[in-house]
């Protein structure tokens, strides 16, 4: 039992009003909501400090997992007397297009850059309360500043705590859990957006299917490259051996499939012959167009 | 849809003139000149991604946004277009054009670009050769001279390479389409060859600095799982237990070496066989026009020559001839009707690029694939050594 006064111990918020508060409650991002805020911040108005946003997106059943799926940017302007004046018109106007495409999406929180909750963070989120209700909004911070080296992304939703002196109670920020989700396609489209964050001037062309496979292949031979150095090291004692690893090398080895040698070849060079019929057929036919687009401008 | 968007883009015109403030820019960045490349910023590649993996069966289309400089098309937002339900389509007219009008102002607002640079659509297998795409761009290229079409290609995306194409329709069928006259002879008279009608422009993917920051943050964080150290300096609220999950890190993208993909060429062949039945179709039909107009003229050519003979045996006998000139031309009212029915060939056009897609799919399909199964084979090789 801890003897120290500082603690305080705070009730997650009830993921609904009148249902039991789940023990749990997580968030996920998709990677485009993340690159809207970035881009949305780097649109703002050059006075202003730090930028807001609805994030639209789906909830599961029980209000413990809410899966943000995108977002759209706010004017707001906020002064130092702790006064925010949102554009509420401009969030209907939005939300309402937003619903069109895909009604799916409902509003779930918020988001703001910058690296701290401030005290019209307060208010901010309780307008969006509202817009929420009966669920707790989540609130998604960006820090775009990048302090200690990081963009961190974090999720907060907010529970009650009294204050003593006043009649209003105050609001205590929890954070959540919050993981990047992003579905197969969207690696794909991240693998080569990710090319570009090492190139100099930002940007990276399509790749061929070629090229993009020599790239695969060239990276999977450096892991097993990695592997080996360490298995070798481990082999000559200079390191020491990690049964967890060698484990983990043992289940991934026994994953190779035994395949009788006949039968691979059997198998080996029908796929062949297949793909390079195909090949062919393919071929012959864009020869064919070529020869009657050859004509066609000898007329 | 082509005559909404017809509506919409005229619409959105006359909103978007009244709206820009062109003072005090670089005149010579104004100029537009020809496009060579199209720029995207990785925020609507992201954003086409989720939108058409949303609407995966059913083709999604949505608005570019951009500007272009000095002849790169550079698009740097985008948003998706409503989809269309077939209950009330004359309402849901209106209300697309209506839509779209309220979406540019409303990101107007907020200083993102808000000119039209084209749009985008998901395509299955790249079949996205019809009319109505032609249509569509037709009518956006008409309306902003700078604009492009974005053809995305889910299937081959999850398959581990990224697909995008941008297509441009060329001035001289632009010219054509104008005029909807697709007669061989105006074919030929304006050089226009079926791989002549789209140019397809470079794409190219860029990031800004932040977003740089942001993609390093995230390789990391999947890459390396967070320490015990880092764990427990987080808030207790932020814990989880540890659940294995399938997410991996962007690259080495392991879909690229997917072995298994017999079906994706079943599919192509099976949609290159339809489409070439397609073409023999419109080849045979424009064969039947061409020799109804080759008999008509071998008809009229006999009459001539007949009509000549009894002329000139009728000069011998020192007769006035029996036909004029005029019934000597080798017209007639059911050769200029035959003329003037020549089968469009447009549709052949079309055809002749879609076969040409799928076969350039195909082939490029089987070069990674045929490197697959040779390393596969090395790969078990070793294995038995």
């Amino acid at each position: 039992m801890p003897t120290s006064t500082s603690f305080l111990h705070l009730q997650f918020p009830p993921a609904s009003l009148g249902t039991s508060s789940p023990s749990t409650f997580s968030v996920s991002v998709g990677p485009v909501v993340l690159f809207s805020v970035l881009d949305h911040y780097l649109r703002r108005p050059e006075q202003q400090p730090r930028v807001i946003g609805a994030l639209l997106g789906v909830r599961s059943e029980d209000g413990s997992e809410v899966e943000i799926r995108n977002c759209f940017p706010l004017s707001h302007s906020e002064t130092s007397d702790q006064q925010v004046v949102v554009d509420t018109e401009y969030l209907n106007q939005m939300y309402s297009l937003h619903q069109r495409v895909n009604s799916k999406e409902t509003i779930v929180g918020w988001y703001a850059t910058g690296t701290e909750i401030n005290p019209n963070s307060v208010w901010i989120h309780e307008f969006f309360a509202n817009e929420t209700a009966p669920f707790q909004p989540v609130h998604l911070l960006v820090d775009t500043k990048l302090s200690n080296d990081k963009m961190a992304c974090r999720a907060f939703v907010s529970s009650q705590v009294g204050v003593p002196g006043t009649d209003h109670p105050g609001s205590m920020f929890l954070q959540i859990p919050c993981d990047v989700k992003y579905f197969d396609a969207e690696r794909s489209g991240l693998d080569l957006i990710s090319m570009a964050k090492d190139t100099p001037d930002r940007t990276a062309g399509l790749l061929s299917d070629m090229d993009s496979l020599e790239r695969s292949v060239l990276q999977v031979q450096n892991m097993i490259e990695t592997v080996s150095t360490y298995v070798n090291s481990v082999l000559t004692k200079k390191e020491q051996a990690n049964s967890a690893i060698g484990r983990f090398l043992m289940d991934t080895v026994s994953l190779v499939p035994r395949i009788d040698a006949d039968e691979f070849e059997k198998m080996f060079s029908s796929h062949l012959q297949d793909l390079l019929m195909v090949v062919y057929l393919a071929n012959l036919t864009r020869t064919q167009l070529a020869i009657a687009e050859r004509l066609h401008k000898m007329m | 849809m082509a005559s909404k968007t017809n509506n919409a883009t005229a619409v959105r015109k006359e909103a978007y003139e009244g709206l820009v403030n062109l003072e005090g820019i670089d005149p010579g960045l104004l100029e537009s000149k020809p496009l060579h490349e199209v720029q995207l910023d990785a925020l609507v590649v992201l954003k086409i991604l989720k939108h058409c993996r949303e609407y995966a069966p059913v083709t999604a289309t949505g608005q570019l946004l951009g500007i272009d400089v000095t002849g790169t098309l550079e698009v740097t937002n985008c948003f998706p277009f409503t989809s269309k339900s077939h209950e009330d389509e004359g309402q849901d007219e209106m209300d697309g054009a209506e839509y779209q009008l309220q979406m540019l102002r409303c990101l107007r607002k907020l200083n993102y670009d808000a000119n039209t640079v084209g749009w985008y659509q998901s395509t299955y297998l790249g079949s996205f050769w019809n009319q109505s795409l032609i249509e569509t761009q037709y009518n956006y290229q008409k309306t902003f001279a700078q604009s492009v079409v974005i053809v995305y290609d889910p299937t081959r995306t999850t398959q581990g390479n990224l697909c995008l194409r941008a297509l441009r329709l060329c001035d001289g069928f632009m010219e054509l389409y104008q005029n909807r006259k697709f007669t061989m002879e105006s074919l030929i008279h304006n050089k226009l060859t079926p791989t002549s009608i789209f140019q397809s422009l470079p794409i190219k993917i860029r990031n800004s600095h932040l977003l740089t920051a942001l993609l390093h943050e995230l390789d990391e964080q999947i890459s390396f799982p967070p320490s015990l150290e880092n764990s427990l300096s987080l808030p207790s609220s932020t814990y989880t237990p540890r659940i294995p999950t399938n997410i991996s890190p962007f690259s080495p993208n392991l879909d690229k070496l997917e072995l298994g993909l017999e079906s994706y060429l079943e599919k192509h062949l099976e949609y290159l066989g339809e489409t070439v039945e397609e073409h023999g179709q419109e080849q045979w039909r424009w064969q039947g026009w061409q020799r109804n107009l080759q008999k008509e003229q071998q008809r009229l050519q006999q009459t001539i020559s007949k009509r000549r003979l009894e002329n000139s045996s009728r000069a011998a006998q020192g007769l006035p001839p029996a036909y004029t000139e005029e019934d000597l031309q080798p017209t007639s009212q059911t050769l200029t009707k035959i003329l003037a029915n020549e089968p469009s060939r447009l549709e052949s056009l079309i055809i002749t690029n879609q076969i040409d897609t799928y076969c350039k799919q195909v082939t490029q399909f089987a070069g990674p694939g045929l490197t697959k199964m040779f390393m596969t084979k090395g790969v078990r090789v070793e294995g038995k050594e």
